[in-house]
């Protein structure tokens, strides 16, 4: 239904198919600046000549890659695992105020997952956080580390899983009961049913789900740097810091673009291949409930424990340590000035983002040709690369070649801008396809000229996504952090910068305001995109 | 119709529902009121009626996905619901075909087919799934999947899958409301062979009478949780039991008539009363199906034609009586048409006379005859 409606908007160009001349110059400007740190980096890489193969096989680089790989695996399994077992329980059974499970298990995903981490050191971090000072009555001094493997695995699994939980229930909700019923009229047992059509109609957007959170288990900067965990990002960071081989860290850059590539094509795959998946809907009736009997506790204290490592600990604790430090007597002088850097930065770059990201849209909508796509593929390889990796690329680029231009603000916007337009583009594009081209069709029979016809049809009909996809942009900036911690000019703080040095200095009163607006930034990205993601189911 | 209870009926009777009441949803309104039928082995049976008349909760309940509040359901001489039992669907040994065909995506044709074959082992699956793809004519499509099939190829797919197991009884659930109306005809017949040659025992539902008459053995016609009348399709179109059934199975006019000795006076003409009870003097409806009327143009008519509908093979003709300024109805052959405004006698001449007494769409038939 979907697939065919958007073939045909698609199909239906503006009589002559061809872009104006100043849509494809923009177009060949932005895809340049996504292409340049990559190349930026290619060059760096190939200075270390012969070297290269010495670095490629070193230990550490397999080190780092089994470190990365196996984060990624357990992180996606253990994910997993924990979304398809919370989404059976919230759509399947009669689990107990089901709607409120279900709302609280997706929440986690508006902890930012530096913010999370950091929550989760204030927490369990052996001296000086919650738990420790809970206990040092008891004579304990220091709890086991969280740093390293456990916390890692923890504070990913725990801000990610909701992304499987979303996919899949969306995909257990959508399941037509008459699978079900069929099943056990050819003699399937309940369990068998679950088995043999169930899950085998879940594993595309299982899969769909945990390459997502693959991909965030290996491109996240925050999490594995505030655990001292020894990934790709991590390694990068302090390569960079260390300033000793540059060439190292891009050679590890571009190893780790070439992995999340990989998964990112992998997801597309996957996507495409459920769409295929899901007939037209049948009559809809309310799905058969399984009854959960004596195993309802274990039920709700499985939610329970998720909801409240995921959530209620990362939010409880930031209170805490803001109440904490409200008694001691700390005032937040900075939060001012730090939160309108925030927004400062997130307005001026989502402005050139939209200005940009609008032009890339069309012509890849209204003006699909050969040129055109591979102009909109390209402006696609900011999803790819992590931040951690646009922002060592423009650090050594601004450093090198523009001294001027290194630590400015208009570099970290220009980072914000590779980093984020591909997201921009995107929401513009599912907005314009909505958009049936005979409107403008019937503007321009009536005397308008292209432009005009932009301005007076497709842009005021384009205006509700125009504005819920800059939000999100927007929003998505503002908790952007290795970019902004390598490239905002010196001095220059922001909520996510507050959050990290905090967390680093483990001084918790000082972080947990600025993380508590994060979160809450978080919390309305969330609500966008899930709004969205309703409407687009309701069409 | 005679409905004489006969418990633990075993051989012919292959489905038996007793006083079976469901009550649905929140409100508790009964979409199966007193619902007794029989089915006999290798029989088509259609259950007939209007949307929400209980025909899909008729289905749900024998395939074992509704119970029953009261009552009591057999199949083949077992109890598989009331007094306390349950026999869950998976046991019931009913296999069915639904709306949506729903056919399992991730799997293709021939897996589609075998998925309720298990326990036999493989060469059996195998020959069981080609027997059943020679029956519904699906050669050739067995390795494709179902969003790569037309809805006719999935309505084959899903009755051969129900079929694989060799169930007692197949249940089919509209089974032709998503198919494209030019194949739907098609698809009807063949469907009737395909459940003849497999000797199997089945019941769908439709609320097309067209669809109905043509497939089946005997037509349950109901209405708001209620069944009007079983029979074969004869019975119910010629012979309707009461008025909802003689409005619901085809077009029909009602004319309005006063009984006296021998006869029934109307406007239209007297039917001659033969052996029956109607008091004298009663205010009755006759019922006339358009092709019991025939349209004879004369210099001055009873009535005048008013509409013409032209459809190929017959001719609806509108005509408007001048007495009432009633349109009664007549289909004729369409060789030979005249013009709108012609003034027509109309000549009836119905196999028999149905009569209703004027007591609304619960009337009852008043001159019922064997057929």
């Amino acid at each position: 239904m979907n697939l065919s409606t958007r073939s045909r908007f698609k199909l239906g160009n503006l009589g002559p198919a061809r872009a104006s001349l100043p849509l494809i110059i923009i177009g060949i400007i932005v895809s340049a600046a996504m292409v340049l740190p990559l190349a930026y980096l290619g060059i760096r890489a190939s200075e270390a000549g012969a070297g290269i193969m010495g670095i490629l096989t070193s230990y550490r680089t397999f080190e780092v890659f089994a470190n990365s790989a196996i984060l990624a695996l357990v992180v996606t399994a253990l994910s997993a695992i924990i979304a398809v077992a919370a989404a059976f329980l919230t759509v399947k059974t009669d689990l107990p105020a089901k709607k409120f499970w279900s709302v609280i298990l997706i929440m986690p995903l508006a902890i930012p997952s530096f913010v999370g981490s950091f929550a989760l050191i204030a927490t369990f971090a052996p001296r000086g956080s919650v738990l420790q000072n809970l206990l040092a009555g008891l004579g304990v001094e220091a709890l086991p580390s969280i740093y390293g493997w456990p916390g890692a695995i923890l504070a990913l699994t725990l801000f990610t899983y909701p992304y499987v939980f979303l996919t899949t229930r969306a995909s257990l909700r959508g399941m037509d009961p008459a699978l079900e019923e069929v099943s056990r009229s050819l003699g399937c047992s309940t369990l068998s049913t679950i088995r043999r059509v169930i899950l085998p109609h879940l594993y595309p957007s299982i899969a769909a789900g945990s390459l997502l959170v693959a991909f965030y288990a290996l491109s996240d900067f925050g999490t594995p740097a505030l655990m001292r965990f020894d990934s790709f990002t991590r390694i990068i960071y302090v390569e960079y810091q260390l300033a000793f081989d540059r060439s190292s860290a891009a050679i590890l850059s571009l190893l780790l673009v070439a992995l999340v590539t990989l998964i990112l094509y992998l997801e597309h795959r996957v996507r495409s291949k459920a769409a295929y998946y899901s007939l037209g809907p049948g009559t809809k009736r309310d799905p058969t409930l399984i009854s959960l009997g004596r195993w309802k506790w274990a039920a709700l204290a499985f939610c329970g424990t998720i909801a409240t490592l995921g959530l209620f600990i990362p939010v409880g604790v930031l209170l805490y340590w803001l109440l904490q430090g409200v008694a001691v007597g700390a005032s937040f002088p900075n939060l001012g000035v730090i939160t309108l850097n925030t927004i400062y930065a997130a307005v001026v770059a989502t402005a050139f983002i939209v200005a940009l990201a609008l032009p890339m849209a069309l012509l890849a909508v209204r003006f699909p040709s050969k040129s055109s796509t591979i102009i909109e593929r390209l402006s696609y390889i900011g999803f790819a690369m992590p931040g951690i990796v646009v922002a060592l690329a423009l650090v050594s680029f601004g450093a090198n070649h523009l001294p001027m231009f290194y630590q400015s603000m208009g570099m970290l916007v220009f980072a914000y801008v590779v980093l984020f337009i591909p997201l921009s583009i995107g929401a513009i594009r599912s907005t314009l396809l909505q958009i049936s081209p005979r409107m403008e069709e019937a503007a321009r029979s009536l005397g308008l000229g292209a432009g005009r016809t932009l301005l007076s049809v497709t842009i005021p009909l384009a205006k509700t996504g125009l504005l819920a996809g800059s939000a999100l942009v927007m929003l998505t900036i503002m908790k952007e952090l290795p970019a902004t911690l390598l490239l905002a000019p010196t001095g220059f703080k922001t909520l996510a910068t507050q959050v990290w040095t905090g967390a680093e200095s483990a001084s918790f009163s000082y972080s947990a305001a600025p993380a508590l607006i994060l979160v809450a930034i978080s919390a309305i990205s969330v609500t966008i995109i899930l709004s969205q993601e309703k409407e687009s189911g309701r069409r | 119709m005679s409905q004489k209870k006969q418990y633990g009926v075993y051989g012919m009777k292959i489905i038996g529902i007793h006083d079976v009441k469901k009550y649905l949803g929140a409100e508790k309104i009964a979409a199966v009121n007193d619902l007794n039928l029989e089915v006999n082995r290798g029989e088509i049976v259609t259950i007939l009626g209007p949307s929400g008349c209980g025909k899909t909760t008729t289905l749900r309940l024998i395939a074992g996905f509704e119970s029953p509040n009261t009552g009591q359901i057999l199949i083949n001489g077992m109890v598989v619901a009331g007094d306390g039992v349950f026999v869950s669907p998976e046991k019931r040994n009913v296999g069915i075909v639904l709306q949506e065909f729903a056919l399992f995506p991730h799997l293709n044709v021939k897996r589609n087919i075998a998925f309720g074959l298990r326990g036999s082992n493989k060469k059996e699956v195998e020959q069981r799934v080609r027997s059943m793809i020679e029956l519904t004519g699906l050669q050739g499509l067995e390795e494709r999947y179902p969003f790569q099939l037309s809805g006719g190829q999935q309505q084959r797919v899903a009755l051969a899958r129900a079929l694989a197991p060799a169930p007692l009884i197949v249940l089919l659930d509209e089974p032709f409301a998503s198919i494209d109306p030019d194949l739907r005809s098609r698809m009807r017949t063949d469907l009737k062979r395909i459940l003849k040659e497999a000797g199997v025992t089945a019941i769908f539902d439709t609320h097309d009478q067209e669809e109905a008459f043509l497939i089946a053995d005997r037509v349950v016609v109901m209405n708001k949780g209620k069944i009007h009348q079983i029979g074969t399709p004869m019975q119910v179109y010629h012979n309707p039991n009461d008025r909802f059934v003689a409005e619901f199975v085809g077009h029909a006019d009602f004319i309005p008539g006063k009984v006296t000795l021998a006869n029934i006076v109307t406007e239209i003409g007297e039917f001659a009363l033969k052996g029956n009870n109607i008091e004298n003097g009663s205010e009755v409806t006759v019922m006339l199906r358009p092709g019991d009327v025939d349209v004879i143009p004369t210099e001055s008519g009873i009535g005048v034609i008013e509409v013409i509908e032209f459809k190929g093979k017959d001719t609806i003709y509108s005509i408007k009586l001048k007495k009432s300024g009633q349109i009664l109805h007549s289909s004729r052959s369409s060789s030979y048409i005249p013009a709108v405004g012609t003034e027509v006698n109309v000549g009836i001449n119905p196999a028999h006379l149905i009569v209703f007494k004027d007591d609304g769409i619960s009337a009852k038939n008043e001159m019922p005859v064997t057929l």
